[in-house]
């Protein structure tokens, strides 16, 4: 009887032991699970964080960065880093990394695109690119010859960043006044940046018509008003170096002033009489230079462009590359790559 | 009196030997069938957030066809040949090319898939010390100029047959991942843009059927 008991009590305890010991291996699992989820998600949130950087010119001098935070969870402390490796001028890989208690990480990574100033402007076929079909009516001057050239009110040293691989580039390729824009659907954007989106970045808007003009208040420059483009005749001035992007839903009209920067209008953009631009047009519908009117730098106007008799057209690749860089932290936001999705494993 | 006390005693033995036993078999069916559920869940997942739905991976009845991705190099601007690329690689497992293809990425997302046919070590440096040292590998074609990345993948599909997630590679056999748990009625299935699993057990006692996102059809 006593060896009986001791036989059931036997076989209860390797049954009870056997349910623990797969109560504890689910229990692991389930905690694993969680882990794993919890690590993908910050490693997730790591990437898109990482992805929304607002850029800045030291993007330009690195190879790879990364930024380090710490969280805690349910689960535990979890490390995650967001890092940026750059693999071509506008080419970037970016990570997001999770770790929790020093196990195996989650990553996850992206490929994206951000405007490089210089790869888009040698990027661009002509002075002028339009859409197909458009009309470029030509009868002012237009001059192609040196689009590296330093005149004023451009000063010394305004293109020394990209005047050797400006040069470089415009030796081995000549550069049309007017060349055709290769996607007809949509209006010109800047690479993976589309005009949409691009239009929504300026962090301010004009309308209509007006003159543009710097506003100075006890020595200090305005950069938020609207017709406020710069001083480009006055360099020395403390609007001298506001190279400013502006916006306009509709058609704009230039009466006569002086401004700089980048310029995107969905609709018709005009230069009247006397007035001045220096740098980057972005237009959905045509540009129009009337007599007297002075355009330096480079444009994609998807509904042609118009030259009269008595106005200048001045290629400039200085003048576009220029104010470009300046709108780096605006326009050089990461575009993740559409046709690719997530990169990995890595 | 004491006979009766006895076979009492060897009766209630003998009963909670059996309900202990019943309740350690349905414990191992539930933990199968949520060990099947987990790693289908994972695997699957993490196959197809590597790609995108239409060009790298479909959905056709109880199979999911895809470029299983095992690894990306970064491309080294060293290039001489054109049938050559200098990479830095990182990933699941080594490149073999008996069985890996490379998808190229150029620097506006455009896409070329190549051959990998052969697998070198290079002497070149190619970025942060930090990363592997760089490789070579040469390809069945030329390189499209500007690529930047190079994606490792090996064709397979995932099947839910047989009561268990099973993998195919290439034209091999279909090798399971999973304890075989599921009812022939456990399917992918597509609700509006999600792909997602609707698990039913073949063990009533394992649970009730569950479904699980996978995977956005985008």
């Amino acid at each position: 009887m006593l060896a009986f008991v001791i036989l059931v009590m036997l076989g209860l305890f390797a049954l009870t032991h056997g349910v623990l010991v797969a109560s504890l291996a689910e229990l692991a699992g389930s905690r694993a699970a969680v882990r794993e989820l919890e690590v993908s998600a910050a490693a997730e949130g790591a990437l898109q964080a990482t992805l929304t950087t607002p850029p800045g010119p030291w993007m330009d001098s690195v190879v790879a960065w990364d930024a380090r935070t710490v969280s805690h969870g349910p689960a535990g402390r979890t490390e995650t880093f967001g890092i940026m490796r750059r693999l071509g001028p506008e080419s970037w890989l970016i990570e997001g990394l999770a770790q929790m208690h020093s196990r195996a990480p989650a990553r996850t990574a992206r490929m994206a695109w951000s405007i490089d100033p210089l790869t888009r402007v040698t990027s661009l076929q002509g002075i002028v690119s339009v859409g197909p079909g458009a009309l470029a009516s030509i009868p002012g001057t237009v001059d192609t010859s040196d689009p590296t050239a330093v005149v004023a009110p451009m000063q010394a040293g305004d293109c020394d960043a990209w005047l050797d691989a400006l040069n470089a580039h415009y030796l081995a390729h000549e550069v049309p006044a007017v060349a055709t824009l290769p996607d007809s659907a949509s209006p010109p954007g800047l690479g993976l940046l589309e005009f949409a989106d691009a239009l929504a970045a300026a962090p301010v808007a004009v309308a209509g018509s007006g003159t543009p003009a710097p506003t100075e208040v006890l020595g200090v420059c305005l950069t938020d008003e609207p017709w406020g483009w710069g001083d480009p005749v006055r360099p020395w001035r403390p609007c001298g170096a506001l190279l400013p992007l502006r916006a306009a839903s509709g058609d704009l009209l230039v009466s006569g002033g002086a401004g700089q920067g980048v310029l995107i209008v969905d609709g018709e953009l005009t230069l009247a009489a006397g007035a001045r631009y220096y740098g980057l047009v972005l237009s959905s519908g045509a540009l129009r230079l009337e007599a007297g009117s002075v355009f330096e730098g480079m444009a994609l106007a998807q509904g042609g462009v118009y030259v009269a008799e008595g106005a200048t057209l001045r290629g400039s690749a200085c003048w576009a590359a220029r104010v470009l860089a300046a709108q780096r932290p605006a326009l050089g936001r990461f575009v993740p790559l559409r046709s690719v999705g997530r990169v990995g494993p890595l | 009196m004491a006979l009766l006390l006895g076979l009492f005693i060897v009766h209630l033995g003998f009963t909670t030997l059996a309900r202990l036993r019943r309740a350690q078999t349905r414990l191992e069916v539930r933990t199968d069938a949520l060990v099947a559920t987990r790693i289908t869940r994972h695997v699957v997942r993490r196959e197809l957030r590597h790609g995108r739905h239409g060009d790298d991976w479909f959905v056709n009845d109880d199979s999911i066809f895809l470029r299983a991705f095992r690894g990306t190099a970064l491309v080294c601007p060293y290039d001489t040949l054109t049938l050559e690329l200098t990479v830095v690689f990182g990933g699941d497992r080594r490149p073999d090319p008996s069985k890996d293809s490379v998808l190229l990425i150029g620097p506006l997302g455009s896409l070329e898939a190549r051959a990998l046919t052969g697998v070198g070590s290079s002497s070149n440096p190619c970025g942060p010390t930090a990363l592997p040292p760089p490789e070579t590998w040469r390809l069945d074609a030329a390189v499209p100029p500007g690529s930047v990345v190079a994606r490792l993948y090996e064709r397979g599909s995932y099947h839910l047959s047989a009561s268990a997630l099973r993998y195919r590679r290439g034209a091999s056999g279909r090798q399971p991942l999973t304890p075989e748990v599921w009812s022939a009625s456990s399917a992918w299935v597509r609700t509006g843009r999600v792909l997602g699993l609707e698990a039913r057990y073949r063990d009533s006692e394992a649970g009730a059927p569950w479904s699980a996102f996978l995977a956005w059809l985008e």
